[in-house]
């Protein structure tokens, strides 16, 4: 197990590194560019757009003085209109005619003031010793007993034709007095080329509805703009701050905290100031740096994250893979942690490593497995070379010993001279292969000992195909199965059975069947000799049949191994095929 | 493996979006204005508008979250402002206005009053016989404020200096009568103070109504009166005129206010055309005792004239943005006694007979009879043709030149008979 905890570090900071470089990339790259482009459009346009809506202020406030100086035309120049309005305000017997026409100046009056809401009243005065004027919100009134007097005191000290000022109205002690712009426009005789004005209009707008519209032109929430006439009296504004310093584009108040922008226009004898605070005017950009103060600190507890979490998974893996290989684990658990599902590149190196690793572990097992057999077969065979001069020797005394007793050949004679021939072949060289005509002659031999022991005749039948006899068989094939046939067939039963070697060639090999009606065996014995034949274990029981499947499979590999079939009271049937070589 | 791979996923992304969301937060933001804003408009003398206001404010304590902006003005205009409003489509939201004038300003306008029961307003307390007033077809269109009636309002002091009584002019001759001497006695005095308005608007429909029992135009444009009987109005209007029982109409008596007109304030008028609200009004407004008195009549008048009107209400625009706060001002304004404590009598009495009969047991209104009966209310008073504008306007016009000697009397008669048919 990796109890390292540097090794655990380690993969936390390379994970750290590798993620944070990652994501920090695009956060650098971006934002600062972002940044920039912006800070470059909003100094490119902010002069031209401060220009174009001070622009609208301005049509504005000409607007209303154009609409003014229309009123102003028809009381000058209409000289109907012009007549009545003075007779009216300046004689004190009322004629049908100027009864009529005051009803027609009255309505004129209220019209305009109707269709325009921002006006809140309009004054039209001539000169007259009752102090009367029309008013559009009544009739005639009288100065005296009117509530809004101020604004004849502006006219009388007027030098321009028109001008802008403002004041706020009071009609009654109870209400608020309401903010006004007044433009004035001197009236002149309408008859005359006197330059003498002999009268004024008042329209007195709404500072409300003038301030709520600039208020709407605003491109910034907090950005001022006003208004400010030819004696620096600030006509209107839409914030509260105090524009005094304005006035004065020297304050450094303001060209500290504000981007001002100023327009004048010599027409009207208007100055238009534009003030946005430099908090708002480049507020995106701020609430852009913001962003990337976050993204940053969002990148940074992401990489920590994604990091620690990685480094676990790696530690773990690496952890299995330890294990795998001091045999702690399984190979099918460290496979199943190991996924080749080709997502990751190390991942399938290290499936396919692991992988590598398993088999040639299994594969060092099984060329274990099979060395150690490999020595106890050449054991045998060392002992095999040392037996047969022992068993030769042996065999010639027993011989000759059995002569001496009979007087001559007998039985006893015959079958030792037979067992030796069989023993010399049996002892021959192991490498060195016999025809499977010599393999059937001595099977012949050994089968006749058989005989002459147990006094009984095999029913041996023998189905060789023509052609097959002179091929190359390694010695002693048939013999232990054949003997397999007879002591766990044959006389394991009753009466006589009958034993069939069969023979055919086939494709490019040998087909071999051992047949016997012997005894058989039962189910679970047949599956268990089965199992063993596949598993290549050499058991003292049937030790001829799995001997010469262990040899079989030696010399010509797997697909050359038995394949045994019995059933039991019935018999058993041994097959294998060899290549021809 | 998998589900922990979609939960860390999941975590993931909710751990970006969290952050997003909580940097999109950091953004300033403007703090948002609530309130709701509603738009009335009225008309009315000094009083009204203070008293208006005072309600409105106690209203605005009262719900925070709603903005009355206040847009008042005396009378003169009003009707002309009311229209250019309708037509243009910029009516308030809630506004002072009169079912006589419906048909005049609603055709082709891009705004109406709104129908105030499809609003939900509750009209408890207002008889059936006053609901008849406020409602055009089957719309209710005002909710009404008072119930009122036209009368002479007496400077007291001047009628003691004539040892005249309050009494003594039950008919129009004798008014014309006590006028005359009042003149023989001292040239500036004048025992009646008439504008050229009320010539036309109240003084001619009434006596026209003593004489005829009619309106003067009905529903379907038909006179209510023949030439004859106009000219006999008429004939007493000149008589008053030249006669000197009333002053002569000038410049002074075209400027504004009658309250401001020095002839009144210094005592030279002995009485003056009004209501029930003008004379609450006014009462404090004068440095001498004034009383009421009904408008005379003539014998033999099939009507009394002087009856009891449904003058003005309120309504609610059909395109208001707030229909429910506005209606819920309106019933409060009009029926509430929150608002009445501090309403009174100024715009006259209550038309709703549940704050009447409260007003009744909780002020005193010294010689005012507030308990009005069905057979004293003129139920027919919204009649919108003799009210019409453009009538009226062709009215005053022949009666100027009439006082001004120009046409006699009967050419004036028949002159406004003959134009009114042009019109129609």
């Amino acid at each position: 197990m990796v109890k390292d905890i540097s090794v655990r570090k380690k993969f936390i900071i390379q994970g750290f590194w590798k993620y944070f470089i990652i994501m920090l990339l695009p956060v650098l790259v971006l934002e600062p560019v972002i940044i920039i482009c912006d800070y470059h459009e909003i100094e490119g346009n902010i002069e031209f757009r401060n220009k174009r809506l001070l622009y609208q202020v301005e049509s504005k406030l000409e607007n209303m003085q154009q609409d003014v100086s229309s009123i102003a035309y028809h009381f000058s120049k209409s000289i109907q209109t012009n007549y009545a309005a003075k007779a009216i305000l300046t004689k004190d017997i009322m004629s049908t005619d100027l009864l009529e026409n005051m009803e027609g100046i009255q309505q004129y009056l209220q019209n305009m003031q109707n269709t325009d809401p921002s006006i809140f009243s309009i004054y039209v005065y001539f000169e007259n010793d009752y102090g009367r004027f029309f008013d559009s919100r009544t009739r005639i009134q009288q100065l005296n007993n009117f509530y809004d007097k101020d604004w004849l005191g502006k006219y009388m000290n007027m030098k321009e034709i028109s001008c802008y000022q403002a004041r706020q109205i009071q009609e009654y002690d109870f209400a608020d007095p309401v903010p006004v712009i007044s433009i004035y426009h001197k009236l002149f005789p309408a008859t005359t080329s006197q330059e003498e004005s002999d009268g004024v209009i008042v329209v007195n707008y709404k500072q409300d509805a003038f301030r709520n519209y600039i208020s709407n032109l605003a491109l910034y929430n907090n950005q001022t703009i006003a208004v400010v006439n030819f004696d620096n009296e600030i006509l209107v504004q839409n914030t509260d701050i105090n524009l005094e310093n304005v006035v004065d584009p020297a304050s450094c108040l303001i060209e500290k905290t504000y981007f001002s922008y100023l327009e004048y226009t010599d027409k009207q004898g208007i100055t238009y100031i534009s003030l946005i605070p430099y908090t708002d005017l480049y507020e995106q950009l701020y609430f852009l740096a913001l962003v990337s103060g976050v993204s940053l600190l969002l990148v940074l507890v992401l990489s920590i994250v994604l990091a620690w979490k990685s480094a676990s998974r790696e530690v773990h893996r690496l952890n299995n893979v330890i294990s795998l290989i001091n045999h702690e684990i399984q190979p099918s658990d460290v496979m199943g942690f190991v996924k080749n599902e080709g997502k990751n590149l190390y991942d399938y190196i290290l499936y396919n490593v692991l992988q590598m690793f398993i088999e040639q572990d299994y594969m060092k097992m099984q060329y274990s497995q099979k060395k150690y057999k490999m020595e106890m077969l050449n054991l045998q065979a060392l002992q095999q070379q040392i037996n047969p001069h022992f068993m030769n020797n042996t065999l010639n005394s027993i011989y000759w010993e059995a002569i001496r007793i009979g007087g001559k050949k007998n039985t006893c004679s015959n079958m030792v001279d037979k067992l030796s021939v069989i023993m010399n072949y049996a002892m021959g060289m192991p490498s060195q292969e016999v025809t499977l005509r010599e393999e059937i002659e001595y099977i012949k031999l050994y089968i006749s000992i058989q005989e002459d022991r147990f006094k009984e005749k095999i029913d041996m039948r023998w189905d060789i195909e023509d052609g097959t006899q002179d091929i190359c068989v390694i010695r002693m094939l048939l013999q232990p199965l054949i003997e397999n046939a007879i002591t766990h067939g044959i006389r394991e039963k009753k009466f006589a059975g009958a034993i069939k070697c069969r023979v055919r060639q086939g494709d490019d090999c040998l087909v071999f069947w051992i047949i016997d009606t012997g005894q058989g065996v039962e189910k679970n014995k047949e599956e268990e000799i089965r199992t063993r034949l596949m598993d290549t274990e050499i058991e003292t029981d049937h030790i001829g049949l799995f001997n010469t499947n262990l040899r079989l499979i030696l010399k010509y590999g797997q697909q050359a191994c038995l394949h045994f079939r019995s059933k039991y009271k019935s018999g058993t049937i041994i097959h294998f095929k060899i290549p021809i070589i | 493996m998998r589900l922990q791979k979609c939960i860390n996923k999941i975590v993931t992304v909710g751990v970006i979006v969290g952050v997003i969301t909580n940097v999109s937060g950091c953004k300033p933001s403007q703090p948002i204005e609530n309130k709701k804003v509603l738009s009335f408009s009225w008309w009315g003398d000094e009083e009204v508008h203070r008293s208006t206001l005072a309600a409105i404010e106690k209203y605005e304590r009262m719900h925070p979250e709603i903005d009355i902006v206040p847009e008042y003005q005396g009378q003169e205009g009003y009707f002309q402002k009311i229209a250019t409003q309708m037509a243009s489509g910029n009516l308030p939201d809630i506004f002072q206005y009169q079912c006589s004038w419906y048909e005049q300003m609603a055709s082709g306008a891009l705004e109406k009053p709104a129908d105030l029961k499809k609003l939900g307003v509750d009209f408890e307390g207002i008889e059936e016989w006053i609901m008849v007033s406020c409602t055009v077809g089957e719309e209710v269109v005002i909710y009404p404020i008072c119930v009122d009636k036209n009368l002479l309002i007496v400077n007291q002091d001047f009628i003691d200096e004539y040892n005249f009584t309050n009494n003594q002019f039950k008919t129009w001759d004798d008014l014309l009568e006590a006028g005359i001497e009042v003149q023989s006695t001292n040239k500036t005095h004048y025992l009646l103070q008439i504008s050229i308005d009320e010539m036309n608007e109240i003084f001619l429909p009434e006596y026209l109504k003593q004489l005829t029992g009619k309106n003067m135009l009905s529903d379907k444009g038909k006179f209510g009166f023949d030439s004859t009987q106009l000219t006999e109005a008429l004939d007493l209007l000149q008589n008053m005129y030249q006669n000197k029982v009333i002053p002569r109409l000038n410049v002074e008596a075209m400027i504004t206010g009658n309250i401001d007109n020095r002839r009144w304030e210094n005592g030279k008028i002995g009485m003056r055309f009004g209501t029930i609200s003008s004379f609450i009004n006014m009462k404090e407004k004068v440095n001498f005792p004034i009383s009421v008195m009904d408008v005379p009549q003539m014998e033999q008048s099939v009507s009394s004239g002087g009856e009891y009107q449904v003058k003005t209400g309120f309504a609610i625009s059909d395109h208001t943005s707030y229909p429910k706060e506005a209606s819920d001002f309106l019933q409060w304004l009009v029926c509430s006694k929150e608002a009445y404590e501090t309403v009174q009598f100024t715009r006259g009495i209550p038309a709703n007979k549940i704050i009447r009969e409260w007003l009744m047991e909780n002020s005193s209104l010294e010689g005012i009879y507030l308990n009005i009966q069905e057979d004293e209310f003129d139920i027919d008073s919204t009649n919108s043709l003799s009210c019409h504008e453009e009538f009226s306007a062709l009215r005053k016009g022949i009666i100027i030149q009439m006082l001004d000697g120009k046409i006699s009397t009967k050419e004036a008669a028949w002159q406004i008979m003959m134009e009114t048919i042009k019109i129609w």
